[in-house]
């Protein structure tokens, strides 16, 4: 999230710019008509769905509500639900907002490599992560288990550690989300330097008064920010809670959602009164943050020369950034590949079982090739639409573009929409509008890219908007001052400067839609199958190392769109998500 | 599906079977089968009967292609694509492989879209009925040779019952050894409470076919009695499946789990997993239905459901221990070992009865599911 606010003098200058007439209304309508094409386009893809959802909800007298009430232990899916999204924030925020500070106590030396290591979890796809943990914390063959009684500690024959409960679920996604707390968090400190801190300490402040009193006061728009993303996130927490919940059946509003649209007959109607009440709250979220930290600073973090000097660094800050990546990244890693290797899984890793069998029938099969295939056409196909899509939203973002209010603030609030959805509600709402008259596209290509386009519009625009935030005015001026058109002024300026945004931009919405596995699972069909869904069937059908090999290719492939992203947009990029 | 109409079913439809059977040696003998022969991995010609009308159906098949076929069984994409190429080398066999619930629905979703399956078989007749008007009849000489005048042939011909896979139980046998449990033989013996902590179940939520399974089962099982007990054991959930249970019996995380299929048990023992599959009596199977669904490859789907449907594909699908309609007369050399449905054997057909509805909601899940 490192944006920048723009100047208040860019803002001042606009409005008071004496040689600034305002046009005549048919220039005015002419100049505004693209943005409110853009606008309209963005509320067809994502506002659509969801009216068409929630209309199925109030049919018939709105009876689908008395059946979702009346649905075995609903009370204690809607409390599931809670848990699980308050008990993820109470383990992310702490621990991303923690790693992200000690990344600043690193040694010089090591800052520039660990300081980013805490976002490779990121690259592991969910449900590899998740697959990897049962095999590690399975109560009897978890090899973490196993370990842990071979030392003594627990009793009997299974624990002491168990995946399948509420406290896993909770773990598990909390892990995950620490990744995004820190992102935010980090980037916030990056901006911002550590110079008020080092005064703090001049001025005899200990490391807590500082940390109290200077850092976390500052630290409060990312805080906020991640606090409700990763809030909206676990709320529509769907992987952890599908895998690791059922041998409890400990479910929640996502899980009930999708077993819902997988049988016959699919009652939308039940399903949209289900994601109600995460809509409600999405946009509640929405709302709070909109007041609490203003309209654009949910973009911005502070301006200014960063600086972090001054601060004591100790190696020891290694240990908690080294443990997080050994829980996170190498130990699941290290399992599945050790499982990828294995006939089968047996519940212990024998080096002396291992062979390629498992990879080579993977790449063998043609579900393999051709779900690659598609992934690559569709995340191809994806990049292509809604980076540019996202360039002009985030355009149409900037306060210093002539863009109406009011189309400004509805591009805002879509663009956020898609973003504090969970995954699985738009998953339902996409197969129920492009599966049904009039506009059938499923089983086509088509309908996995307007998938990803709806939900990666709002990651295509953020680090866009942020570089274009950072370059400031004047060189666009310039260029037109010159003689040049809009046209030839984006072209030779504006997308030049703003080369490192559309390079983050290109690489989260690779790795977010290579990832993609709520909504994947509900709009492929099977001649359409994307790697996430075909994770996903080898989850359901396949054998442990047929899922391993397929969520480490999810991993390699994951990993040669980073690099295809960081050659588009510098070598600097990564560090700029 | 009851037990008595199964009865009369499986004597009706074997007295049929002989005859069509002795009617097509003396008509094959005659040279009067205008059909060609290809040669075919299960040695029988799955043409035979075929008249000059089929033969431009295959043809019009091998032009076509490919086929693609959406299946609930879950050997059938190992299995099947191989042995149908044997049969019609011009035509490509796709299988994507779902749980009958993921499965209608994905139906659903491609109605009238023109893409996805051109045939399907899965367990749900309810969805077979409520869509047998977007059901192409079944065209090939199969069903009037072998199945002719069968109560498992639906509407005209839209769809039929192809198999029934009795699901049994998958044990670890060294975890059943360390637990000192008796020998699973019998339902009852899943009762035992020496497999507290390590029994695994799959409720099968979703799944008409399935719930009906447990119907039957709760019957041997003791009726809510035996669910009491069973749910004292602390049976541990496998929602997603027999394939993550099976899993889960390989690795020892559970010694016991139910309902199995044996083609996902096999698969794991083929590797060296200290799995057995053991089919338990008496066998309820689920039964499989099949039908034309899809409008891309018309033809070909022809082809494939008649292929499934004759002794050739019968003889391949029933290699997994699956039961087939067909009298194993009439399957060959090739189908020895396979078995017929018979009249003791409960096959679901996926349309619960009111009996069954109440018992699945009232008694299965609060007792298994959640009520726990």
């Amino acid at each position: 999230m490192a944006v920048i606010s723009e100047r208040p003098a860019e803002r001042h200058r606009e409005r008071s710019d004496p040689g600034t007439r305002r046009p005549p209304a048919g220039a005015r309508l002419l100049r505004s008509g693209p943005w409110v094409v853009l606008a309209l386009l963005l509320a067809l893809l994502v506002v659509g769905p969801l009216v068409r959802l929630e209309w199925r909800a109030f049919e018939g007298g709105a009876e689908a509500f008395g059946r979702m009430f009346a649905l075995p232990n609903i009370g204690s899916i809607f409390a599931n639900t809670l848990i699980v999204a308050v008990g993820s924030v109470a383990f992310a925020v702490p621990a991303g907002t923690a790693l992200a500070l000690l990344t600043l106590r690193l040694p010089r030396a090591l800052r520039g490599i660990m300081g980013l290591l805490p976002i490779v979890p990121l690259m592991l796809p969910p449900v590899a992560k998740v697959a990897a943990w049962s095999y590690l914390v399975s109560p009897r063959t978890g090899l973490v288990n196993t370990t842990l009684r071979s030392l003594g500690i627990g009793s009997g024959g299974t624990g002491p550690l168990d995946v399948f409960t509420m406290t896993g679920i909770v773990l598990v996604s909390g892990l995950s989300m620490t990744s995004f707390v820190f992102l935010f968090v980090h980037a916030s400190l990056q901006q911002r330097g550590a110079e008020l801190e080092a005064a703090a300490a001049a001025s005899g402040a200990g490391p807590w008064r500082v940390l109290w009193t200077v850092t976390l006061p500052l630290l409060r728009p990312p805080i906020v920010y991640a606090t409700g993303i990763t809030f909206l996130l676990a709320l529509g927490q769907f992987t952890a809670p599908l895998l690791l919940g059922a041998p409890k059946n400990i479910d929640v509003l996502s899980t009930i959602m999708y077993r819902v649209s997988a049988e016959y007959p699919v009652d939308y109607s039940l399903g949209a009164a289900l994601a109600l009440p995460l809509l409600v709250v999405g946009l509640l979220v929405i709302g709070v943050q909109r007041r609490v930290l203003g309209d654009e600073r949910r973009y911005a973090a502070t301006s200014g020369r960063a600086r972090i000097v001054g601060l004591r660094t100790s190696w020891w800050a290694v240990v908690p950034v080294g443990v997080y990546l050994l829980l996170a990244v190498v130990l699941p890693l290290f399992t599945l590949i050790a499982v990828s290797l294995s006939p089968y899984w047996s519940g212990r890793i024998e080096p002396s079982t291992f062979s390629l069998d498992g990879w080579a029938a993977a790449l063998a099969d043609p579900a393999t090739g051709q779900a690659v295939g598609t992934t690559a056409q569709a995340v191809g196909i994806t990049v292509v639409i809604a980076v540019p899509l996202g360039y002009l939203c985030a355009l149409a973002l900037l306060t210093r573009t002539r863009v109406p209010a009011a189309v400004r603030r509805v591009i805002d609030f879509v663009s956020g929409l898609s973003l504090a959805l969970p995954a699985v509600l738009m998953g339902f709402a996409l197969l129920l509008t492009y599966s049904t008259p009039p506009l059938r596209l499923y089983g086509t290509t088509a309908m996995v890219v307007v998938a990803y386009v709806t939900l990666m519009i709002p990651h295509a625009i953020r680090p866009q908007l942020t570089s274009l935030m950072a370059t400031g005015p004047e060189y666009g001026e310039a260029s037109r001052a010159s003689g040049a058109g809009p046209l030839a002024t984006t072209w030779r300026v504006g997308l030049p400067m703003a080369r490192s945004g559309i390079g983050v931009a290109v690489s989260l919405v690779v790795i977010l839609a290579i990832h993609e596995f709520a909504v994947s699972v509900m709009v492929t069909s099977p001649g359409r199958r994307v790697i996430g869904s075909l994770l996903y069937d080898a989850t359901n059908f396949g054998t442990a190392p047929q899922v391993a090999v397929i969520a480490l290719l999810m991993v390699a492939i994951t990993t040669v769109g980073i690099v295809a992203a960081l050659l588009v947009g510098g070598s600097r990029a990564l560090d700029r998500v | 599906m009851s037990k008595a109409r199964s009865a009369r079913t499986r004597f009706g439809t074997r007295g049929a079977l002989l005859l069509a059977v002795s009617l097509s040696l003396v008509l094959t003998a005659c040279g009067s089968g205008p059909a060609t022969a290809p040669a075919t991995s299960a040695g029988i010609d799955p043409n035979l009967g075929g008249d000059a009308a089929w033969q431009e159906i295959v043809t019009k098949a091998n032009a076509e292609g490919t086929v693609v076929l959406y299946s609930a069984n879950d050997q059938d994409a190992a299995t099947l694509p191989a042995a149908f190429n044997a049969s019609y080398p011009g035509i490509k066999l796709e299988v994507d492989h779902f749980a009958s619930g993921a499965l209608t629905a994905k139906l659903d979703a491609e109605a009238g879209g023109g893409t996805g399956a051109d045939v399907a078989t899965h367990s749900s007749r309810a969805w077979w009925q409520a869509n047998v008007a977007r059901l192409a009849p079944i065209a090939g000489p199969a069903i009037p040779k072998y199945l002719s005048g069968s109560p498992d042939v639906y509407g005209d011909k839209q769809y039929a019952l192809i198999a029934a896979n009795p699901l049994g139980v998958a044990v670890n046998t060294n975890r059943l050894k360390e637990l000192g449990a008796q020998p699973i033989a019998s339902y009852k013996d899943l009762l035992q409470p020496a497999l507290k902590d390590n029994l695994g179940i799959v409720p099968g939520e979703g799944s008409p076919a399935a719930e009906q399974w447990w119907f039957y089962a709760a019957q041997q099982l003791g009726g809510q009695a035996g669910l009491t007990q069973l749910a004292a054991l602390n049976p541990r959930l496998y929602r997603s499946g027999t394939t993550p249970l099976a899993t889960d019996v390989a690795s020892g995380e559970i010694a016991v789990g139910f309902y199995a299929t044996r083609a996902s048990v096999d698969a794991l023992k083929a590797k060296g997993a200290p799995v057995e599959f053991l089919p338990i009596e008496p066998a309820i199977g689920i039964g499989g239905y099949i039908g034309v669904v899809g409008k891309t490859h018309p033809n070909a789907a022809q082809v494939l459901a008649n292929w499934m449907l004759s002794p050739a594909g019968q003889a391949v699908l029933s290699k997994g221990g699956i039961l087939t309609p067909l009298s194993p007369d009439v399957l060959g050399s090739a189908g020895s070992g396979a078995k017929q449905i018979t009249p003791d054997v409960h096959v679901t057909d996926g349309i619960l009865t009111p009996e069954q509805d109440s018992f699945y909601r009232t008694q299965m899940l609060p007792t298994l599911v959640t009520g726990r």
